[in-house]
């Protein structure tokens, strides 16, 4: 099957003098797949996550490829937008309906001066996708799906009126109301307190999986990963260090880094009155990182591939 | 200390009228003061030198000049509140009637002027903003820049020369009433409109494109493009409601500018207009006259700063009434 | 390309400065002999800008005027400076004050935007009406329009320094509101008040030229840019020229501080810059 999404060699540079950020990434996914990405802070998962959408600022210098697939009304058509050299037209047509993206600022991502249920409306209408009965009706459906209250006042509200996780849950109903076949989540659950984020994660793994949508989820918490995806990729300093199942990742990490996010994350081991494990008992960070050089269609885990780059400890 | 309560919106509204009128009362005060408490005899100015003590001393009386000002302020004062500005020492004449028949000239005026800088300020400013990386866009900027050390009354004499004395497009100076035709009135107000609104539209677009380049740092806009708006259309969707209320801001705060700038533009082009007024008014120090036009004018201004104010509570849902980062 | 502009900025100044300066001293022609048969001479070797209705230098009566724009410019942005920014200091250190000093911030701020509403124009009629004009009408009333923006950005700054960590220090260390505004907020917000005043100066020579241009500035025969303009007026179709030249002076002028005013923000304030992202 074609994969929606194909990156290789992705490199990503600022400023002057050219910094790189990203040092030739690839991987792709297929339809329905459910692929995570985690790394610290400045690993380079949301420059990654704009790059895929062509959302970049001017200032970024690209190199590579990413290559999303064009479906219209009915499926997949084979045909495959390049997006490092599409034209903000072509690009705007897949954002918000065929690609969609959910952002990590819920108090800030929605526009101030505009009712929440017309921010969600005016996305049908802006790709042509006409509703019967409405599209009214369609946003109600669709702040119902993503379990709010009385969801006929929260259309009316202006976003100040409402509580952080209820406009994480707008923003999701924004990404998803056109029905995407991948949705870029980039730290959705980060601002929130826990029983929002436990919502919003429940609102967006009822999605996927019911219409059989891929995403590529970014978070720096593995737990919060582990119940989400089926593959996952972990990036350091802008390289992919070590990719694969979900399951096999976090059973047996391979890379020294993998290996310390996985034992800080297993804090029922730790006893009372030792140390609390740190990423840095189990990683060197003066040893300079080696990237993967790809990520293959079948996200065969490298543990198992003899002779692995960087491996052991 | 405790935190100020914030109030509900018609307190919020009451209180900015209050604010308001207290303005114009110091307003008045501060014209009253300048003009009648400094040196300078009027009664002697209209007389001339060569009048004996005993007429200047009963013209004195006749205009009341000879009570204490706070007297005079409180005469004046209670005029203002029936519409009535005093009357002229030179001429006798009510000033509003003197005021009434100018102050269409110079409504028009400034009002076009500053329709017309809008409308060239939010686009240009808008694409220098968006462009800022790109040569088109640091002309742009480049353009206002420059447009912003003009003196306005050059411009209006360089565009006379071209358009009215070399190419014959536009009279030179003078104005005809929107009463005597559309075609006529228009073309008296072309050049004087294009000329003040040039420096405006300078400073707008500097102030639009500030507001922009913050609109495309939000997140909401980066919301909006991600939803599939493409740049422009974000912009203009989710900026611009956005970025009036810094912008009104401004537009309220630039309206003094603007009517000083009407002023020494009804000059170059001989505009019969309130600026006309109060220069024929100055030289022939008929104070009451200067008097009540500045105070007319200043209030205009406070008037409309109050109802920009006012309308924040339109514009933005959340009411944030403090203004905008003024430079 | 903002270095660029910093540098053409402080050009433009100097120049403008040092014409001023140059005039007191030296100029080709004396800016006040009338020479009837060298009338209206256009540009040449004898007189490089050529002469006006009178036959006067046009190159000395730029000069000149150029000495009476600086000097209103700094008489004007002086006044402006020394009352707004302790103005602004005032209410900038009172803002979060308990209520007596609160009451006069908000006091003060009320007030500066009553002055707002008064521009260097209004002003100088109103001063010239009773005075009649002069420069110092000019210079009063340009630096009375020019506090309010002062007040505002040293209040600003003066917020931003006292949430500052010195500053908590020094007044836990018992250093009264006055010494701290005087050792601590002054020297802290001098930037910006340095980058108001070049913008002001470049307002105070637009206001000077409409002001002179009205006859509401410096009295005859002195010659000013404004002034040059109005007298070029009755030439506008012989002798286009008489128009262009003064214009170009006040132009390039304003343009300079201007330049140098947003050049010197952009070099002091860091967080002006566009961040890479």
């Amino acid at each position: 099957m074609t994969p929606l999404l194909q990156v290789s060699d992705l490199r990503v540079s600022f400023g002057r003098p050219r910094r790189e950020v990203l040092h030739g990434i690839s991987f792709s996914i297929a339809p329905g797949q459910r692929v995570g990405l985690i790394g610290e802070s400045g690993s380079g998962k949301s420059v990654t996550a704009l790059a895929v959408l062509g959302l970049l600022s001017e200032t970024a210098a690209v190199t590579g490829s990413i290559r999303l697939a064009v479906p219209d009304g009915d499926g997949p058509t084979g045909r495959q937008l390049e997006v490092t050299t599409a034209t903000e037209k072509q690009l705007a047509a897949l954002r918000g309906d065929a690609y969609s993206m959910i952002f990590q600022e819920p108090m800030t991502a929605l526009d101030p001066t505009m009712k929440v249920g017309r921010q969600v409306g005016e996305l049908l209408g802006l790709h042509g996708h006409r509703i019967p009965g409405g599209s009214r009706s369609r946003v109600l459906e669709m702040l119902r799906e993503v379990d709010l209250p009385e969801v006929g006042r929260i259309a009316d509200s202006y976003p100040h009126q409402l509580s952080g996780g209820q406009r994480q849950r707008v923003l999701i109903a924004m990404a998803l109301v056109n029905d995407p076949v991948l949705t870029i989540c980039d730290e959705p659950t980060t601002a929130l307190d826990v029983t929002a984020q436990a919502k919003v994660l429940q609102v967006l793994d009822r999605h996927f999986t019911q219409r059989s949508a891929a995403t590529l989820f970014i978070t720096h918490d593995l737990a919060v990963l582990a119940g989400v995806v089926d593959v996952a990729m972990v990036m350091l300093e802008g390289h992919v260090v070590e990719a694969g199942p979900i399951r096999e990742v976090l059973a047996d990490p391979w890379h020294p880094y993998t290996k310390g996010l996985v034992a800080t994350s297993r804090l029922e081991l730790a006893r009372p009155g030792e140390r609390l494990p740190t990423v840095a008992d189990h990683f060197d960070r003066s040893i300079p990182v080696q990237g993967l050089r790809e990520v293959p269609v079948s996200w065969e885990h490298r543990a198992r591939v003899p002779g692995r780059p960087g491996g052991g400890a | 200390m405790p935190p100020r309560v914030p109030l509900s919106v018609p307190l919020r509204l009451l209180q900015r009228l209050g604010v308001f009128v207290a303005s114009v009362v110091v307003a008045s005060l501060l014209v009253f003061l300048v003009a009648s408490a400094l040196p300078g005899n009027v009664a002697q100015v209209v007389l001339g030198v060569q009048a004996t003590p005993e007429a200047v001393a009963r013209l004195e009386q006749e205009f009341g000049l000879d009570r204490p000002w706070p007297v005079r302020y409180g005469a004046w004062f209670a005029g203002l509140l029936r519409f009535d500005l005093g009357r002229s020492y030179l001429t006798g004449q009510p000033v509003l009637d003197q005021v009434l028949p100018r102050l269409g000239v110079t409504s028009w005026l400034v009002g076009l002027a500053m329709v017309l800088a809008l409308l060239v300020a939010v686009p240009l400013g808008m694409w220098a903003a968006v462009r800022r990386r790109h040569a088109d866009g640091f002309l742009a900027s480049a353009l206002s820049q420059v447009g912003l050390a003009v003196p306005s009354f050059w411009l209006g004499i360089l565009a006379s020369l071209v358009f009215a004395v070399q190419l014959g497009w536009f009279p030179a100076n003078g104005y005809v009433p929107l009463s005597a035709g559309f075609g006529p009135w228009a073309r008296h107000l072309v050049l004087p409109v294009v000329a003040l609104s040039a420096v405006q539209s300078a400073v707008l677009a500097r102030y639009v494109r500030s507001a922009t380049v913050e609109v495309l740092h939000e997140d909401y806009y980066r919301t909006a493009r991600a939803g599939g708006w493409r740049t422009v259309q974000a912009l203009l969707r989710h900026g611009l409601r956005n970025m009036s209320l810094s912008v009104v801001t401004v537009v309220g705060l630039q309206l003094a500018t603007l009517l000083a700038g009407a002023i020494i533009i009804e000059s170059v082009f001989a505009l019969p207009g309130l600026g006309r007024l109060l220069l024929d008014a100055v030289a022939q120090r008929d104070l009451m006259v200067v008097q009540g036009v500045v105070l007319l004018l200043v209030v205009a201004v406070l008037a409309i700063n109050a109802l920009v104010d006012m309308s924040y509570a339109l514009l933005d849902p959340r009411l944030r009434i403090e203004r905008g980062q003024v430079r | 390309m903002k270095r660029a502009a910093l540098v053409i900025g402080l050009v433009l100044v100097a120049g403008t400065v040092l014409t001023a300066l140059l005039s007191l001293a030296w100029t080709p022609y004396d800016p006040l002999a009338v020479v009837p048969a060298n009338r209206l001479m256009g540009p040449g070797p004898g007189h490089w800008l050529g002469t006006d209705g009178y036959g006067i230098d046009l190159l000395s009566r730029i000069m000149v005027g150029a000495r009476i724009a600086v000097l209103v410019g700094v008489v004007a942005v002086a006044i402006a400076a020394l009352v707004g920014v302790p103005l602004g200091i005032l209410a900038g250190t009172a803002a979060k004050a308990e209520r007596w000093p609160r009451l006069v911030a908000d006091v003060v701020m009320r007030g500066n935007d009553i002055l707002y509403a008064f521009p260097a124009m209004l002003l100088a009629i109103l001063l010239a009406a009773v005075l009649g004009g002069s420069t110092a009408t000019a210079m009063i009333a340009i630096g009375v329009a020019n506090i309010p923006p002062f007040l505002r950005v040293a209040r600003a700054a003066t917020l931003q320094v006292s949430v500052s960590d010195f500053v908590t220090a020094a007044r836990g260390a018992g250093i009264g509101r006055f010494g701290i505004a005087v050792r601590h907020v002054l020297p802290n917000i001098a930037p910006v008040v340095a980058v108001q005043a070049s913008l002001a100066f470049g307002m105070s020579i637009l206001s000077e030229a409409a002001l002179s241009y009205l006859g509401l500035s410096t009295p005859l025969p002195t010659p000013t840019w404004g002034r040059m303009l109005n007298e070029a007026q009755p030439y506008a179709w012989s002798d286009p020229l008489l128009a262009v030249w003064p214009g170009l002076a006040i132009g390039l002028a304003v343009l300079g501080f201007n330049l140098l005013g947003d050049g010197l923000r952009d070099l002091l304030d860091p967080r002006l810059r566009e961040s890479v992202q």
